[in-house]
């Protein structure tokens, strides 16, 4: 007995892997075949396999036919009809489970349905290149090994199937959350799904063919339908469809690792990445990186951070949604990564991108004058690395030093340790092409986290808290002999220091001198040219030597300040411990009154004192560093520029008042909200300057042409982030469209990310609808920007004059008419002046 | 026939004025005395007073946010435009809510 029933599908996201595994698990209860028909497509499909349901490629509205044949009919239809009744209640819980988008998202990407995978930005920076999935989910385009018997073949296909559901029903049995529950039972029910088993087994049976290589045909098989789906939370579900399939075929024996070689410029995609095998890659080709499970300072990011790569941490199960060699786009600065970008996607990224090298250029050509205050005071602005290789780009960076060599680096990836010549060389090279800058070496910072494969170091517990930096040098003494003749070699040739890290007590630095007094006497019998008299100085990272540096300072001739360190065992908390890494904030007041006493200390015994963690690298933290007195900062050399530019615009005595007042907060909210009023004081800037005019825009859309005005504003320097000042036009945009007629448009918007009010203006070479629903293109855009918390009557009063001149007529047509940016400012200004 | 009306927006810098500007305009240009207030990021200017109030035949309320002072215009009628529409089409609004009070 046949009936059926027609209904209009009523789900927003359309028919995806929850509604369709539901269906599925009701059509299942019923002696009866259930066919679902998409009148709108005429896409036909097997009610009990959810697989099939997705590929019909429902969408809300679509009109679409049950058709039962069975004799549980009549019980099936009204199960079936119930349950469409029913579903759109079940999914509005559904998606209000998931998060929000994040107002970051540059908003191109929703407004193309862009399928985004979201991380945390490890290294700023915009690429694309295709995907180097390193320990991946096998790709289902892979073939197996030559097939047994179909017999043998379907046996192992249902053990690895057995297997695999087994697994994430242990996780499943581990979960609470209801998202990431939702998401396990879909993979469930993939897997057991009877259309994709029966096609599995279909091609097995007809010989010839291993399971793995039928678990990937299969896949593909279901995974085209999806490809072509309007709605992309559809076309996300290839990658469950993708992750199964992979993790099934590697049940059945197929690849698990693959070799971390790049072959050709890519985006590598990694669990983790160890430092030494990072060392290792071939980084003229490696593009960006994407670590699922690193800490943000651990020292692959570290040097990644270095070099300028673009990085994002986080994503987590990205490597099982992606091909090898998927076209992606990847946003370090925003932590993004964007899969198969749509043509739209793709150019905002390349303008993106292309602005980000214009300003990096205009950057380092800042970056090559002196680091100093606006007042006068010096700091001098300095690079960390980690190979003389990096010395180029440190130099080209405007680096006025190197603050910090780790000459631990040179450990890693290799079988055994580097004798002395190799190590002269290295050193040599660097006093060779410090072209006068000082050089700070410091000595091996092994143990911790930076095990060797030639250096037997104990296992222990809490090895942060155990054999590290110079404790290790007394049981491993021809280490350290070696490197420091090495060292007093090359200070021969150029302005070396050398530098001891972690250093807790005075009989620490006391044995160093010792044996640097040693290996300068064993240099002199040897007759070998060396520089007995280096300036030696210590890593200030342990908080017992942070409190005496008064009496280290009889010994040492300077001091850098291991902030990483120095905050995680200050504080007790772990950095690389997602869970309590926010204990340790720079910003605390507690904090900064340790560095108060330490610069202090050493101030007062007339010794000079730096700064070599990351926050040394951080804009935002600068006026406070800059405010304790440090004499030094020192950086990855791809943020010298801009700490140096922000430096430059710094007055030091304001800083001093700033640094005075935040050490006497009671948390690092507090000091972080004072950070951003210091920010705030704007600087008094004309409204209007020929650099915040355009005349002549290929911006094609809204989108485009609000990202390039917020580029206008970056480019006059009004702004250090551009990206918040494209977040706040389209804020303002999303409670009402600033088209307003007349083929003009005014976006606008209110953001902490200017200093000063901003008027600009573009015309368009292409006019474009602002919004869909406008009447006429626009092709003229004048852009109001005022600062967070603008108080200045007077400028408003100005704005509210511009506005209502914007109205009339003549106005508009004048500016249209202007031929240069000049007269165009001139007709602003004579607007503003009423 | 006499007009007043308040215009304001969300960020209180733009709309706000040229809505104002566009309706004070075509009032003038329709002889029809229109007194516009408006609640921008400088806070209430050119206020109507209880006597304005109480004089007008009609209130025009062009905001995309809701309205400052609302209770001043308790028992007026009250005609709400959207902010965008005054600035586009402001003589056509004042015509047609002159001919819907049959005036």
């Amino acid at each position: 007995m046949a009936v059926e029933f027609d209904f209009l599908f009523a789900l927003p996201q359309g028919l995806h892997a929850r509604p369709a595994g539901r269906f599925q698990e009701t059509a299942e209860r019923f002696e009866a075949e259930v066919r679902w028909i998409n009148l709108r497509t005429g896409a036909e499909a097997d009610g009990k396999s959810s697989l099939a349901l997705i590929g019909t490629d429902t969408q809300r509205g679509d009109p679409c036919r049950i058709r039962i044949d069975g004799p549980a009919a009549p019980e099936a239809r009204r199960a079936l009809r119930a349950l469409l009744e029913d579903l759109p209640r079940w999914e509005a819980e559904a998606a209000e489970a998931q998060a929000a988008p994040s107002p970051d998202l540059p908003p191109i990407l929703a407004l193309e349905e862009a399928l985004v995978f979201r991380g945390l930005a490890a290294g700023p920076g915009i690429v694309r290149g295709p995907a180097a999935v390193r320990n991946a989910a096998p790709d289902l385009l892979e073939t197996g090994g030559p097939a047994k018997t179909p017999q043998e073949e379907k046996a192992d296909f249902r053990r690895a199937a057995a297997a695999l559901a087994g697994e994430i029903q242990t996780a499943l049995a581990a979960k609470k959350d209801k998202t990431e529950r939702g998401v396990l039972e879909a993979h469930l029910s993939i897997l057991r799904d009877r259309a994709f088993v029966a096609k599995v087994e279909d091609i097995i049976a007809a010989g010839n063919t291993s399971a793995a290589a039928a678990v990937g045909r299969a896949g593909r098989l279901f995974s085209a339908p999806l490809q072509t789906s309007r709605s992309a939370y559809i076309r996300e579900r290839i990658a469950d469809i993708r992750d199964i399939g992979g993790r099934l075929i590697a049940h059945l024996g197929g690849p698990a690792e693959d070799d971390i070689a790049l072959i050709g410029p890519s985006i590598l995609i990694a669990d983790d990445l160890p430092p030494s095998r990072f060392l290792a890659l071939d980084r003229s080709r490696l593009l960006g990186l994407v670590l699922e499970n690193a800490g943000m300072t651990s020292h692959t990011l570290i040097m990644s951070r270095a070099r300028g790569i673009p990085a994002v941490v986080g994503c987590p199960g990205l490597r099982g949604k992606l091909r090898r060699g998927e076209d992606i786009i990847l946003d370090g600065g925003r932590g993004l990564v964007i899969p198969a970008p749509s043509e739209a996607v793709g150019r905002y990224y390349e303008r993106e991108a292309a602005w980000d090298r214009r300003r990096a250029a205009l950057r380092r050509e800042k970056g090559r004058l002196p680091g100093l205050t606006a007042d006068g005071r010096r700091v001098e602005i300095a690079a960390n690395i980690g190979d003389p290789e990096e010395l180029a780009s440190a130099w080209d960076n405007g680096a006025e030093g190197v603050g910090l060599f780790r000459t631990e680096l040179m450990l890693m990836g290799r079988p055994s340790a580097p004798g002395e010549e190799e190590q002269f060389g290295a050193y040599a090279r660097l006093a060779r092409e410090a072209g006068g800058r000082p050089i700070i070496v410091r000595t091996f910072d092994i143990g911790g986290d930076k095990p060797l494969p030639f250096l037997p170091l104990p296992v222990e517990a809490n090895p942060f808290l155990g054999c590290r930096g110079v404790r290790i040098y007394e049981q491993h003494g021809d280490l350290i002999r070696t490197q420091l003749r090495a060292l007093l070699r090359a200070a021969a040739l150029g302005p070396l220091k050398i530098m001891v890290p972690m250093i807790a007590t005075l009989d620490e630095i006391l044995g160093m001198k010792a044996l640097v007094a040693g290996v300068a006497g064993e240099l002199a019998a040897a007759g070998l040219p060396h520089r007995p008299d280096v300036e030696l100085g210590m890593m200030v990272e342990v908080p017992s030597a942070a409190l005496l540096v008064d009496r280290f300072a009889e010994h040492v001739d300077f001091f850098s300040v291991g902030s990483n360190d120095l905050l995680q065992y200050f504080f007790a908390a772990d950095r690389g411990n997602p869970d309590v890494r926010s204990i340790g904030r720079p910003e605390h007041p507690a904090f900064l009154r340790l560095l108060r006493t330490i610069v202090d200390a050493a101030h007062e015994k007339g010794r000079w004192v730096g700064l070599c963690g990351e926050i040394a690298s951080s804009v935002r933290l600068l006026p406070l560093l800059v405010g304790l007195d440090f004499d030094e900062l020192s950086m990855n050399a791809a943020t010298v520029p801009d700490v140096k530019a922000r430096l430059r615009g710094l007055n030091a005595a304001a800083c001093r008042a700033l640094a005075d007042e935040a050490a006497g907060l009671d948390r690092a909210v507090a000091v972080e909200e004072r950070l951003e009023a210091f920010g705030r004081e704007a600087a008094d800037a004309p409204l209007i300057v020929p650099a915040l005019v355009r005349l002549r825009s290929d911006s094609r859309s809204k989108a485009e042409a609000l990202q390039e005005l917020a580029a206008l504003l970056e480019e006059a320097g009004r702004t250090e982030d551009r990206r918040e000042v494209e977040k706040a036009f389209w804020q303002r945009e999303s409670t009402g469209s600033t088209g307003l007629g007349f083929g003009v448009a005014i976006p606008h918007g209110k953001t902490a990310a200017v200093g000063a009010v901003c008027v600009g203006m573009m015309r368009f070479a292409a006019p474009f609808l602002w919004d869909s629903n406008d009447e006429e293109p626009v092709d003229l855009a004048v852009m109001l920007v005022i600062p967070d918390g603008e108080r200045s009557q007077e400028h408003l009063r100005l704005l509210a004059r511009l506005s209502r001149r914007i109205v009339h007529d003549e106005f508009r047509a004048a500016l249209r008419a202007a031929p240069d940016e000049e007269m165009v400012v001139r007709l602003v200004e004579d607007a503003l002046a009423g | 026939m006499i007009f007043v009306a308040i215009t304001a927006c969300p960020t209180g810098i733009a709309h706000t004025y040229m809505a104002a500007e566009r309706l004070e305009k075509a009032g003038k240009k329709l002889g029809l005395p229109t007194k516009v207030e408006t609640q921008g990021a400088m806070g209430i200017e050119n206020e109507l007073t209880v006597d304005d109030i109480r004089k007008a035949d009609a209130v025009i309320f062009a905001a995309g946010i809701p309205v400052q002072k609302r209770e001043r215009f308790e028992g007026k009628r009250i005609f709400e435009v959207p902010v965008q529409d005054a600035i586009k089409n402001a003589e056509a609004i004042l015509q047609k809510i002159q001919n819907e009070l049959g005036r």
